[in-house]
């Protein structure tokens, strides 16, 4: 080995690697229904609705019917599920898990996630069975440093059993398309955090699975669902024992058993 | 133009602040410590009197014995298109050198090492200079190093981070007293899989694909004392890719592709400072403004600030 020879091959192997200028840009795709989602989001924060004062009485009726049919926390208790598990995928990752906060203390990242979720069944304790359970998709994305508010996917077949209020846990089937806006950072367990979902497709509780075309706000641990009223949107809060209503004009109180609203 | 060895003795050489070099005020301040300092040389000169090819000129500065080419053992190391001796240990705080001929040197960055101290990871690295031209007029050496960090994250968030810094060192003296060094360097940063990119992130100074090019101006006003202006700027910033798939559970997995840039494209710095090279001890002080870059790896950390130049070492 002499000195030539080294030079020739250092310089060699200089010439190759400045040859690689750099990793190709990864291709960040845009969220789905994206549009879609930042409209609903606007009237959940400025409902286009107004409550009629004279009208109050019918319009608590009509919406404590649409309670009853929707039913959709089992929406929220699935979505929370796998959001919770694509929050801990962020932390692992040291990637932040809030669409509201950036780190300027480090290189600017850019980032996509696709979380796959075997959906557990409705057996307790069964392995992992894609073919019989279905899966949940999801694909989220950081950009410069911050995650996204805007999550999409799929859920394809999903069977599984989520907690309930109720004492028998719900066995939830679901099969569509899956939007989520989040407000705040991802649920780090179960209902722990502020987000939109809209679902299209088949859904449902076990033997009550129907075409569904729906959103649901889960926000401050309470329910909320858009509700259709001649000038607009109304927004619906889902409490214990009451609900409220939240037009553009008004937000009154109603009980859930009288339907009085003040 | 470069004095022959055996030229007469020239005139003493002028102080440095009768030179036409424009100094900051904190440099100026640098340069009252390195004077009031230039008593310290003279005892250890002594003390390796018998080992120093220059261990019998007088102790006033000549121009013959100032003349960095002549003397391998006075040359500055870091930075710089020199090696170190064959058989040269340096036991230094930014780096630990062997010469395992006089143009062939190994070694391995303390700091890197010492970082676990402050990330969650160890950092396992090394380096070797070949000087591939060494004559009066011009060195040049070429330096490359790899730095390993592994990116574990938990469960199943893994992956790793290769950085290679690929170097060309460029030595030329200029004029007796004056030696300007050159330097070229591209970092290789290679990451796979899909692990915590805490782990590689320092203050944003993240290992991406960068070009850097740097300067010395060295001035040597003793045997021992040169002073040196530096500067650094990176003229070209990559990015660092990551990609792969991890098991969350036994029912979810994530398939995670991602870059990193740094933060800012073009950092950097320019220094003042001073070396003090005894015959076992090499000391560098400086100052200046910039962005700090890491010893070794030479990424350099985002925010612009005072930026300290501080190495020690000891030659064995």
């Amino acid at each position: 080995m002499n000195r030539s020879f080294l030079g020739r091959v250092t310089a060699a192997a200089l010439s190759i690697l400045l040859g690689a200028c750099g990793a190709d840009p990864i291709d960040l795709p845009a969220p789905a229904r994206e549009d879609e989602m930042s409209a609903i989001a606007a009237e959940y924060e400025s409902p286009t609705g107004s409550l009629n004062p004279d009208q109050l009485s019918s319009t608590a009726e009509s919406v404590s019917a649409r309670i009853d049919d929707l039913d959709l926390k089992w929406l929220v208790r699935l979505l929370s599920l796998v959001l919770e598990r694509l929050d801990k995928r962020l932390d692992d990752s040291g990637l932040p898990e809030d669409p509201n906060e950036r780190d300027e203390d480090r290189a600017s990242v850019d980032a996509v996630i696709d979380l796959d979720y075997v959906c557990s069944g409705w057996e307790e304790g069964s392995a992992p069975a894609p073919e019989k359970n279905g899966s949940v998709a999801l694909t989220a994305l950081v950009v410069d440093t911050t995650l996204q508010p805007d999550i999409w996917g799929e859920l394809s077949g999903c069977r599984a059993r989520v907690d309930s209020v109720e004492p028998v846990p719900l066995d939830v089937l679901a099969d569509g398309e899956v939007s989520v806006h989040l407000y705040g950072p991802l649920p780090e367990s179960e209902l722990d955090g502020d987000f939109l979902v809209r679902f299209v497709g088949q859904g449902g509780v076990r033997e009550r699975t129907r075409k569904l075309d729906v959103d649901v706000r889960w926000i401050d641990q309470q329910l909320e669902f858009r509700h259709a009223v001649d000038d607009g949107v109304i927004i619906v809060g889902i409490g214990l024992t009451t609900f409220t209503l939240r037009g553009s004009n008004l937000v009154v109180t109603c009980d859930a058993t009288t339907l009085a609203c003040e | 133009m470069q004095a022959e060895p055996n030229a007469p003795e020239s005139p003493r050489p002028r102080a440095a602040s009768g030179t036409t070099i424009r100094l900051g005020a904190s440099t100026r301040a640098a340069m009252g410590i390195v004077l009031l300092t230039l008593l310290a040389p003279s005892t250890p000169a002594r003390a390796q009197a018998g080992s120093e090819t220059t261990a019998d000129a007088p102790e006033a500065s000549t121009s013959d014995d100032l003349e960095l080419g002549e003397d391998r053992r006075r040359r500055l190391d870091e930075r710089t298109a020199y090696t170190l001796d064959g058989g040269q240990l340096k036991l230094g705080l930014l780096a630990i050198d062997y010469g395992i001929t006089d143009f062939l040197t190994v070694g391995t960055d303390p700091p890197a090492w010492a970082a676990r101290a402050v990330l969650p990871t160890l950092i396992p690295n090394a380096h070797v200079k070949v000087a591939v031209m060494d004559r009066r007029a011009l060195t040049l050496s070429l330096r490359a190093a790899g730095y390993f960090v592994d990116l574990q994250g938990a469960d199943g968030a893994g992956g790793t981070l290769v950085a290679v810094p690929l170097s060309v060192f460029a030595s030329a003296p200029l004029a007796p007293r004056w030696v300007l060094h050159g330097e070229a360097t591209y970092l290789f940063a290679e990451a796979s899989g899909t692990g915590n990119l805490d782990n590689a992130d320092l203050d944003g100074a993240i290992a991406t694909r960068q070009v850097q090019l740097g300067g010395m101006l060295e001035y040597r006003l003793t045997r021992v004392v040169s002073l040196t202006a530096t500067g650094r700027y990176q003229v070209y910033s990559g990015r660092l890719a990551l990609d792969g798939t991890s098991e969350i559970d036994p029912f979810t997995s994530a398939r995670f592709e991602a870059q990193l840039e740094p933060r800012v494209p073009h950092p950097w710095q320019a220094l003042g400072g001073a070396a003090f090279i005894w015959s076992r001890v090499r000391l560098v002080v400086g100052l200046g403004y910039g962005h700090y870059f890491l010893p070794g790896i030479g990424v350099a950390i985002p925010s612009r600030s005072i930026v300290p130049d501080f190495s020690l070492a000891v030659v064995l």
